[in-house]
């Protein structure tokens, strides 16, 4: 998993980033994807072990993105050749939710065949970047590539049901997002990523018109990862639908907490907003 | 197909079969969805020699504060009651002077995609700065008058019936003084005449300095945040055309958002017109109207307000259409970049769902910033189709630094089976990227379909014309008249037109409000998919009353003039 991997940046409750484990299908790499997979990686990074990288990557953890990109671009200044410090580059400008910016970087690290320790998770990376801007069949041919050449990793599978709903391909977004629990189960420390996951699939059993087992997939999430405020905004929802008033307005109050407690903006209440 | 024939006269029909009153009870139907292949949508720049050459002023290029970014509205609105849709331009101003820009501009149709600029000789000098605005006869005399949103108070232009207008902003009881960004004419109280619900903004004070503000880690012009939301207001049109403040008692003081624009029509289903808000950076609102003048907001209650995740997102454009056939008014919204836009589909009058991602609307609208929108049928395959604008409100942005770049295309999304697709072929024009703001839709050279006019931040207004099938058998267009005494709503906005096909029913809100800082024309468009088969319209006037014409012939502008159910 990423995380264990070392790769958790401090990121909120969004859907970056999630396991994966799925086997991919056997047309599941186009050919840009096998032409990445097919890049020699063969030149070692210069400095992989900068101390200045991991200081940013700590400063990343705590959310401090914009001290982290500048100290990473002076590291990238001073060795141009670093692709190390231009990943972690790339995920902390992708962070700051510019992903345009990100997107090259990625692509650069993609073609210029320099070994680092993360090298191999770059496409997942690449991927969230490419679903922002809207490049849904470029970012699922990176998420691909993941889960093909990071067999042991389970984030991308999560990515992959994400996709496969934007595009309502329920039935692979049934088979990802069932990997991606399946994958993570038994892991206390992924308890968020299988939290993620079972939300996703509580949306598309809701878009199925499965509004009961919507509704428990979501509450399972939000059991597990009560900070997890779409996930509470999507029960009270169901709730809604099914004519539970008083669950709905619990389910409501709770998205309200959850979005205070992670200092969100609290949306006004008003004489309707009764659920 | 420009004018390959001429609509001599519009039929009218005064044969009432089967009239009922109560309160409508729409049926779920098949989708309106088409095949997924069919005839292609071709839409072309024809403003050179249009007569419609003028460039909208917006404050100054580039934009520094928020007012400059908005950009200004269009209206659509029939001067003479000739049936061609002529264009109101309210036009914006600069800092340094709001209250003396150019000048709004009045254009009339002269037919055959030509425009006459008659803003001299119809007596309108109006140069405050504007943004929306629309068009209804307000005060009862049978020709169309203006309402026009402005930073400052609403000016009222009434159509004296000889080309000319008055101004009767002072007498008309409007005059909100702060930013009025959209104007939306509706029936709220079904006595007869359009009410008017006014959207507004912030509280913006040119005179104080900018504040700093950042948008991706860079530093930007100031969005709303920082300032104060101004609240709504909703007017009762007391008859005559003057109006009478109800905010306050009618259930519309709820905590002031940064209102852009507003949509009038049933959304629940009970037969009162309700109203849904959309707010930028903020929860929509949905009041719906549970007695007469007794409005309760219940956007959070209904998921209107938010989307599926939700987020509450900046609302600019609306659109209303029946997307999943069940006879229920969804809605379109058009959002900021980084973000979807939203569809949220009306499941029974009291649940909205966000199904955007189901109908292939979310990824092609992420690095977009949208704006004006609307749902039509513009190839006539019998579904109706999306068009949105877009345009950033950074002049500094590009996707490198903000994901999304200034100036952006137009989208043009077919209609195809259950899901939406997006076209780039649909003509030259659509491939040129632009900061657009407003659009207005409408038949505008009475050949039968759809064209379209843009209004862009600073720039010229560009006429698009349709170019579909002119086959006669595979549209129709339907206006209403109500000719009952004391009542001004001729037009019938607030009704719905249904049209009974071999293949399905089609339904149409003659909705108040419009695409974004502008309007709608009250009429129904349908596109025919070929083997339509019998044609029956049902209309739903405001009131409740319904009136069915069957064997309706296609390729026509068919008038249906309310006749009352026949005495027992």
């Amino acid at each position: 998993m990423l995380i264990a991997a070392g790769l958790t940046l401090g990121l909120g409750s969004g859907c970056d980033r999630e396991p994966s484990n799925a086997t991919p299908t056997p047309h599941a790499a186009p050919p840009a994807s096998r032409q990445l997979a097919q890049t020699p990686a063969a030149l070692p990074d210069p400095s992989p072990d900068d101390f200045r990288i991991d200081a940013a990557r700590r400063l990343m953890a705590d959310g401090r993105l914009d001290l982290a990109e500048t100290a990473l671009r002076t590291v990238l200044a001073e060795k141009p050749a670093s692709d190390r410090a231009r990943f972690f580059l790339a995920v902390s400008v992708a962070k700051q939710k510019r992903y345009g910016e990100a997107r090259p970087l990625y692509e650069e690290i993609a073609r210029s065949g320099r070994t680092f320790p993360e090298r191999r998770h770059v496409p997942h990376f690449h991927g969230w970047a490419l679903f922002y801007l809207g490049e849904h069949d470029l970012a699922r041919e990176q998420f691909l590539l993941h889960a093909e050449s990071v067999p042991e990793e389970g984030d991308s599978a999560f990515a992959l049901g994400v996709i496969a709903l934007e595009k309502d391909d329920q039935v692979e977004a049934e088979r990802w997002l069932l990997e991606a629990i399946r994958r993570q189960e038994g892991s206390p420390a992924l308890v968020r990523e299988i939290a993620k996951a079972e939300a996703r699939l509580g949306d598309l059993r809701y878009r199925q018109d499965r509004v009961e087992e919507a509704v428990v997939l979501w509450q399972r999430c939000v059991d597990r990862w009560p900070d997890h405020h779409e996930a509470w905004s999507k029960l009270a929802r169901g709730q809604a639908r099914l004519g539970r008033e008083t669950e709905s307005a619990y389910a409501t109050t709770q998205w309200r907490n959850a979005l205070a407690r992670l200092g969100r903006e609290v949306p006004p209440d008003s004489p309707g907003a009764s659920p | 197909m420009r004018v390959a024939w001429r609509l001599g006269a519009t039929t009218s029909l005064i044969l009432a079969t089967g009239c009922g009153e109560g309160s409508p009870a729409p049926k779920p139907s098949a989708p309106s969805a088409a095949a997924p292949s069919g005839p292609p949508i071709r839409l072309r720049d024809a403003t050179r020699g249009s007569g419609l050459e003028m460039t909208v002023t917006s404050g100054a290029t580039p934009s520094t504060r928020i007012l400059e970014v908005k950009g200004g509205g269009l209206v659509l609105i029939d001067v003479d009651r000739d049936g061609l849709v002529d264009l109101f331009v309210p036009n914006g101003a600069t800092l340094e002077d709001p209250e003396q820009g150019p000048g709004a501009r009045l254009f009339r149709n002269e037919g055959g995609l030509r425009f006459r600029d008659v803003t001299a000789e119809s007596g309108i000098n109006h140069r405050r700065w504007s943004f929306g605005g629309a068009a209804g006869d307000l005060d009862g005399n049978g020709f169309e008058d203006l309402v026009i949103a402005c930073y400052g108070p609403e000016v009222v232009l009434l159509n004296r019936g000889d080309g000319t207008f008055e101004d009767a902003s002072a007498r008309s009881g409007l005059g909100d003084p702060g930013w009025t960004t959209s104007i939306a004419l509706g029936d709220l109280d079904l006595d007869g005449d359009l009410d008017a619900f006014a959207t507004n903004y912030v509280g913006f004070d040119p005179s104080k300095p900018p504040m700093e503000a950042r948008f991706k880690g860079i530093a930007v012009l100031a969005g709303p945040r920082g300032y104060d939301a101004a609240p709504d207001r909703v007017y009762e049109n007391l008859g005559d055309g003057t109006f009478r403040d109800r905010t306050a008692d009618a259930g519309f003081a709820v905590a002031p958002a940064f209102g852009l624009n507003a949509a009038i029509a049933d959304f629940s289903g009970d037969g009162r017109p309700d109203v849904y808000v959309g707010n930028d950076s903020q929860p929509n609102h949905l009041f719906v109207q549970t007695a007469p003048w007794t409005f309760e907001e219940r956007g959070l209650a209904s998921g209107a307000a938010i989307n599926f995740e939700g987020a509450a997102q900046a609302t600019m454009g609306l659109a209303i259409a029946d997307v999943d056939g069940n006879g229920r008014p969804d809605l379109f919204s058009t959002n900021f970049s980084s973000d979807t836009n939203t569809l949220h589909l009306n499941l029974d009058g009291r649940i909205f769902d966000d199904r955007t991602a189901a109908y292939g609307l979310a990824a092609p609208s992420r690095s977009s910033l949208g704006w004006a929108t609307g749902f039509f049928d513009l190839d006539h395959d019998g579904a109706e189709d999306l068009l949105v604008v877009n345009g950033h409100v950074y002049p500094q942005a590009t996707v490198e630094s903000m994901d999304s770049p200034y100036r952006q295309r137009p989208q043009v999304f077919r209609r195809a089976g259950t899901r939406f697709e997006e076209e780039l072929e649909v003509g030259d024009w659509a491939r040129e990227p632009h900061v657009d703001r407003s659009a207005v839709f409408a038949d505008l050279d009475e050949d039968g379909d759809i064209d379209l006019v843009i209004s862009e931040l600073n720039g010229p207004l560009r006429l698009i014309a349709n170019d579909a099938d002119p086959d006669p058998a595979r549209w129709l267009r339907v206006r209403l008249r109500d000719p009952r005494q004391g009542i001004s709503n001729r037009a019938g906005i607030g009704a719905v037109v249904s049209l009974e096909t071999s293949r399905g029913t089609l339904r149409r809100w003659l909705s108040g409000g419009g695409p974004f800082q502008s309007n709608l024309r009250p009429e129904a468009h349908f596109g025919l998919p070929s083997g339509a088969g019998p044609l029956t319209i049902e209309v739903l006037w405001p009131d409740g009353l319904r009136q069915r014409i069957e064997d309706v012939r296609p390729g026509q502008v068919l008038e249906v003039v309310r006749a009352e159910p026949a005495a027992e």
